[in-house]
Parts: C-alpha cells; sequence; structure tokens
C-alpha cells in the first residue's frame, strides 16, 4: 500500500524541492528522479514535442471522450472547496431510478458511450444498493462505466464490477496531509490514508481503469505534482495491468466557498502536464469541461481523455437545468461541435474503449 | 509472388495491418484497398458500433479479418472477446494478445500458452502475439497454435527488428509459421524480417500515423514481397574476406 511509504516521501519531496536540478531532455526515458529537473527546465517546446511523437506512437489519433452523470448531491462530508458540502444550504436532490434512466438515454443518444457516474457521500440518499443498481441500469446503455464516489471496500468494488464497473476516478485532493485536514473538516472522507488506500482496493477487485488526481490549488501545486507522480511510479509498479489516467483539476469557484488557493496558470500546468507525460508516456491525461475551449484545443493531442459537454449538477442534462453545480464548467461546446473540431484537428474521437 | 498458407488460406499479400490509430475510416480503408491488403487485424473493443463512430467493418474489405484480443488480462477474457469477435465479424482468426504491462505492454506469455489451448478447443486458429522464448513458443505449437508472432520491438516503438537473433531460433526449430508483430517503423525492417525466411509482418502504428498512411502500407506491402523474393531466391551469404582469388589459396592447394 502506497500509505505505508507517503509520510518518508512527502518529507523527502519538502526538502529536496528547496534544491537546484537539472536534466537532459536529450534521453530517451525519463525516471521518476527526473521529475525536480523537469519542472525547473523551461524548454517546453523541446518536451512537448517529444510527449507529442510518444503519444502518436502510442495512443495514434485516438481521443477518449466521456461525459459525467451526477446522481445524488446529498453529502455529509465537509469538504470546504466543494459547492455540494454537508453546510451548504442548497437544493439537495437524489435522482430515482426513472429519472437516472431518462439522463441516461439523453447521454447515449449524443453519442456518448463511456459515462462517469458521481454522487456525494450519503448512508442514506446514495448508499451502496442504489450507486449498484444505477450501474446495472447504466450497463443497458453504456459499454465504458466508470464511478466518482465515496471510498468503498474490496467487497464493494468486486460487486460493482459484476454489475458492469470497468473505471474508478478517485483524487486524493491533496497529498500535503496537513492541508488535507484542514479542507476536510468532517465526514468520512476526513481520513487521509483511507483515501489513499480507497484506490487499491479498486485495483485489488480488478477494475481495469483507474484515474488519479489531486485538485490544484489546495497546496504548494509542485509538491502536489511531484507527490502525484510518486503515487503514479507506485501503482505502475505495483499493479502494471491497469489502465491509468491522472487528472490534474484546478479549484474552480463554487457556491460559498472563500477563495484561499494557490493559482496554477495555464503555461503551468501545461508544464505539469508534460512533465508527467515524459515520464509516463503510457497513461492518460484527463481534462474536463473545467478548462476553458482554449486551453483544451491547446492541450488536445497532449490530453487523450477528456470529459464533454457536461452539466455537473444533478438532473443537469434533462431534468433540473438549474439546480446547484458541483463546479463551473467552462467548456460548453455540444458534443456534435466538439467532435468536429477534434476531427478538424485531424484526431480521431473515439467513444469506445471497451466493449 | 508465391503465395502462403496459414490455417489452410492461401495469402499472397505478406503484408498484415493493423487497423487502430488511423485519423478515420476513410484513409484506412483507401489504404487497405490501394496497397490490396489481405489481411488486418481488428480489436475488438474498436469494431462495436456506436452512434457516433460507425462501425469500423464497414470499412474493411479484405480477404481474412483477424480478431485481436487486445485488452484481454487473462486466457478467459481472451476467450470471451475472440466469441464476440467471431460473431460481430465472422471470422475464425484470433490474434492472442494478452497484456498485463500498460508501462512497455509486453506480452504475457503465460497466459497466452492458456489462450492458446482454451481458443484452439473453442474451435478458433490462434495467431499468438508473444515475446520469442524457444520454451513458450513450443507450448504454444503443443497447444494448437500454427503460427507464431513474436514482437519485432516493443508496441509502438518502431525499434524494428530488435529480436532478429532470437526469432531465428523459432525458424530454424519449429515448423509454425512467423509473422513478426509490433515495433516495426520502416519498410527496410519488414524487408529484413523477410529475408530470413518469416512469413509475414503485422505494422498498425507506423502506417497509420505516417503523414501519408495509403503511400506508406504501399510502401510496406512492396517491402514484404521484396524480402520475401530475396529469401525464396536463396540470398548468397555476406563474406568477412574475398575468397577464392586470393593467393593464400594457391598455397593452401599446394602439396
Amino acid at each position: 500500500m502506497f500509505s505505508k511509504y507517503v509520510d518518508n516521501i512527502s518529507k523527502y519531496i519538502k526538502n529536496e524541492i528547496k534544491n537546484k536540478h537539472s536534466v537532459n531532455l536529450n534521453k530517451e526515458f525519463f525516471l521518476i528522479n527526473d521529475i525536480f529537473g523537469l519542472l525547473e527546465n523551461s524548454d517546453l517546446r523541446t518536451m512537448a514535442k517529444k510527449v507529442i511523437k510518444n503519444n502518436k506512437k502510442y495512443f495514434g489519433n485516438n481521443i477518449f471522450l466521456y461525459a459525467p452523470l451526477y446522481i445524488s448531491n446529498y453529502c455529509i462530508n465537509g469538504c470546504k472547496y466543494c459547492g455540494f458540502k454537508a453546510l451548504n444550504k442548497i437544493d439537495r436532490r437524489k435522482l430515482n431510478y426513472d429519472e437516472i434512466e431518462k439522463e441516461l438515454i439523453y447521454l447515449k443518444n449524443t453519442g456518448i458511450d463511456h459515462i462517469l457516474i458521481l454522487t456525494g457521500e450519503d448512508p442514506i440518499n446514495s448508499d451502496f444498493e442504489y450507486l449498484n443498481y444505477t450501474i446495472i441500469m447504466a450497463k443497458k446503455y453504456f459499454k465504458e462505466i466508470s464511478i466518482e464516489t465515496y471510498s468503498l471496500s474490496q467487497k464493494e468494488y468486486e460487486i460493482l464490477i459484476n454489475s458492469g464497473l470497468i473505471g474508478v476516478t478517485l483524487y486524493q485532493e491533496t497529498y500535503d496531509k496537513e492541508n488535507y485536514k484542514k479542507y476536510h473538516l468532517f465526514g468520512p472522507k476526513s481520513d487521509y490514508y483511507k483515501r489513499l488506500e480507497t484506490i487499491e482496493y479498486a485495483i485489488k477487485a480488478g477494475v481495469r481503469e483507474i484515474n488519479i488526481g489531486a485538485l490544484l490549488g489546495l497546496s504548494n501545486p509542485d509538491y502536489e505534482i511531484i507527490m502525484l507522480a510518486h503515487h503514479m511510479n507506485y501503482l505502475l509498479k505495483e499493479y502494471p495491468e491497469v489502465e491509468y489516467s491522472i487528472s490534474f483539476p484546478r479549484i474552480k469557484n463554487a457556491y460559498n466557498v472563500k477563495n484561499e488557493f494557490f493559482t496554477i496558470k495555464d503555461k503551468r500546468l501545461i508544464h505539469y502536464i508534460l512533465a508527467l507525460k515524459l515520464i509516463f508516456p503510457r497513461i492518460h491525461i484527463n481534462i474536463s469541461t473545467r478548462e476553458n475551449k482554449e486551453f483544451r484545443n491547446a492541450v488536445l493531442g497532449f490530453a487523450t481523455k477528456m470529459s464533454v459537454a457536461s452539466a455537473t449538477n444533478v438532473g443537469g442534462y434533462t431534468l433540473y437545468k438549474n439546480s446547484t453545480k458541483q463546479f463551473e464548467t467552462d467548456d460548453n461546446r455540444t458534443f456534435e461541435e466538439f467532435f468536429d473540431y477534434i476531427k478538424k484537428r485531424g484526431y480521431y474521437p473515439t467513444t469506445v474503449n471497451w466493449f | 509472388m508465391v503465395d502462403i498458407n496459414f490455417y489452410g488460406e492461401e495469402i499472397n499479400n505478406l503484408f498484415f495491418m493493423g487497423t487502430g490509430k488511423f485519423r478515420d475510416y476513410n484513409v484506412m480503408k483507401k489504404a487497405i484497398e490501394e496497397a490490396k491488403i489481405e489481411v488486418v487485424t481488428v480489436a475488438m473493443r474498436r469494431a462495436s458500433y456506436s452512434n457516433m463512430n460507425e462501425s469500423i467493418l464497414d470499412y474493411i474489405n479484405v480477404k481474412k479479418i483477424m480478431v485481436n484480443t487486445s485488452g484481454a488480462r487473462n486466457a478467459e477474457e481472451a476467450l470471451l472477446i475472440a466469441k464476440a469477435g467471431k460473431e460481430l465479424m465472422k471470422t475464425d482468426w484470433v490474434k492472442i494478445e494478452i497484456i498485463n504491462d500498460t508501462k512497455y505492454l509486453m506480452p504475457d506469455n503465460q497466459e497466452t500458452i492458456k489462450a492458446c489451448k482454451l481458443l484452439t478447443d473453442n474451435g478458433f486458429k490462434v495467431f499468438p502475439y508473444m515475446y520469442p522464448d524457444i520454451y513458450d513458443a513450443r507450448k504454444m505449437i503443443e497447444n494448437g497454435a500454427e503460427v507464431l508472432m513474436p514482437l519485432g520491438a516493443p508496441i509502438g516503438t518502431n525499434k524494428g527488428f530488435t529480436t532478429k537473433e532470437l526469432v531465428k531460433i523459432l525458424l530454424n526449430e519449429f515448423d509454425a509459421k512467423i509473422i513478426i508483430d509490433a515495433g516495426i517503423g520502416k519498410p527496410s525492417h519488414v524487408s529484413e524480417a523477410m529475408e530470413i525466411g518469416c512469413h509475414a509482418v503485422l505494422a498498425n502504428t507506423a502506417v497509420s500515423i505516417a503523414d501519408d498512411p495509403i503511400k506508406m502500407v504501399k510502401a510496406f506491402s512492396l517491402a514484404a514481397q521484396a524480402g520475401h523474393l530475396a529469401y525464396l531466391s536463396g540470398i548468397p551469404e555476406e563474406n568477412d574476406f574475398a575468397e577464392a582469388s586470393s593467393p593464400l589459396f594457391d598455397y593452401i592447394g599446394r602439396d
């Protein structure tokens, strides 16, 4: 378990980050220890050329698309940065199965084949059975189903896989243990180690795809990226059979959230993407519609997984278009518009990664 | 050109093409037509129809389709994919690709050995993608494989025929047909494999991401032909020094 090493790695990084590093960009392979040098090297052009060449080799012209589906925003966690946090007085909703079906059919008709089901954490309003049955329903329409939800046990993941689950998205949010405490005031999610270990329960249960990430802005972003790299490095060594993605969600404004966060400029975020792609050429970079159109256009081809035409509120596609969003989206192109744009750029928008 | 027989099918174009990674299906279709490609592999997980992407099968008109089990992590999953593929693509040819290493994409020979048996028992003609190891090759053949598909280099690397010396052993040792699969980046790599007696070469990345995939597929097909023809005509061995005409031989010839 990565939780066994995380404290030592964190300590090492906090010390090491103060030193100067360099890296030779002409190398063919980059290893985990190159992360410092890569983040301090300003030759983004050379890095980008290398990354795009690798991506062509490994992913060809494919861009994998998916869309999120929020089914319940009830939540008992107190995550200071989230629009759905327990203390927020918002319009709480939980879709019933008929409503879920309606949203599923809408998404299916847009042409998407991979959905990401999201729910808040609430033992009554989004219990395990509810999640499991949603997956069983979704399997009727979609080839690929992922979830982004609360921590489950290995046994529970096994049940979901039987029902059709393919992938799990779970962000540590911040790898900095002190800050983690500061931002996660109460609720089951406030257990830092449990959160970290959940990923490995999902893998041991047999999921095919894992997406990890940090919510950039909660802690020093450089530290966060280096920790993320170490986490990925560990997972790849320990469980090489899984298909991995990394996300870099930048914190966004949300309802009743005070902005006290680090800012990450576009160019720096691109730098992060390039550095990680050089060390891990075979993993996907996943970019959501949090980012605006211009930025998404810029990273297309560097990022190989992208969400599209997303509603980040419960029932947001067909039922309750004005309910509270988890965060504001910034790229509001329709499926067709984004499809056409990808093709125009010489890439192939693919909705199928499994069957 | 002389045809080569794989599982009872006479195949003339000995360059086999993978169908992934193309910009769009029309480019792929044109490449298949213009280079007269006869065998393609189709990954089952890409073949299924979705309402945004039309089915790849509408763009493929070839002699034989080989279902690719990519995505399978063990023999049972490979069988499941082969069955689904057979239904969709009407073919019993299966490229067994079992990978448990997403970093280097190295084939899992042990699971592949099991899959050879499982799929052969279920009536499939198997083409195992494998690391060229003599013991594993023997087991695959014992388990029903009449063809082996050793890698030339790790998938997608375009590094060429880096496993040549190991593949030579397989060619010497077994009667199974040998198709070099993966890592092939240039037409000269294709020729190199065919010149030593390999029976076909399969590639995808190098052609699909070329600036002009159609020209590139033609080049690869011609290279396969050239290499095969050279092999059939008996390539003279390379010598390290000039023979027979050297005065030294006069001395050797004397009593």
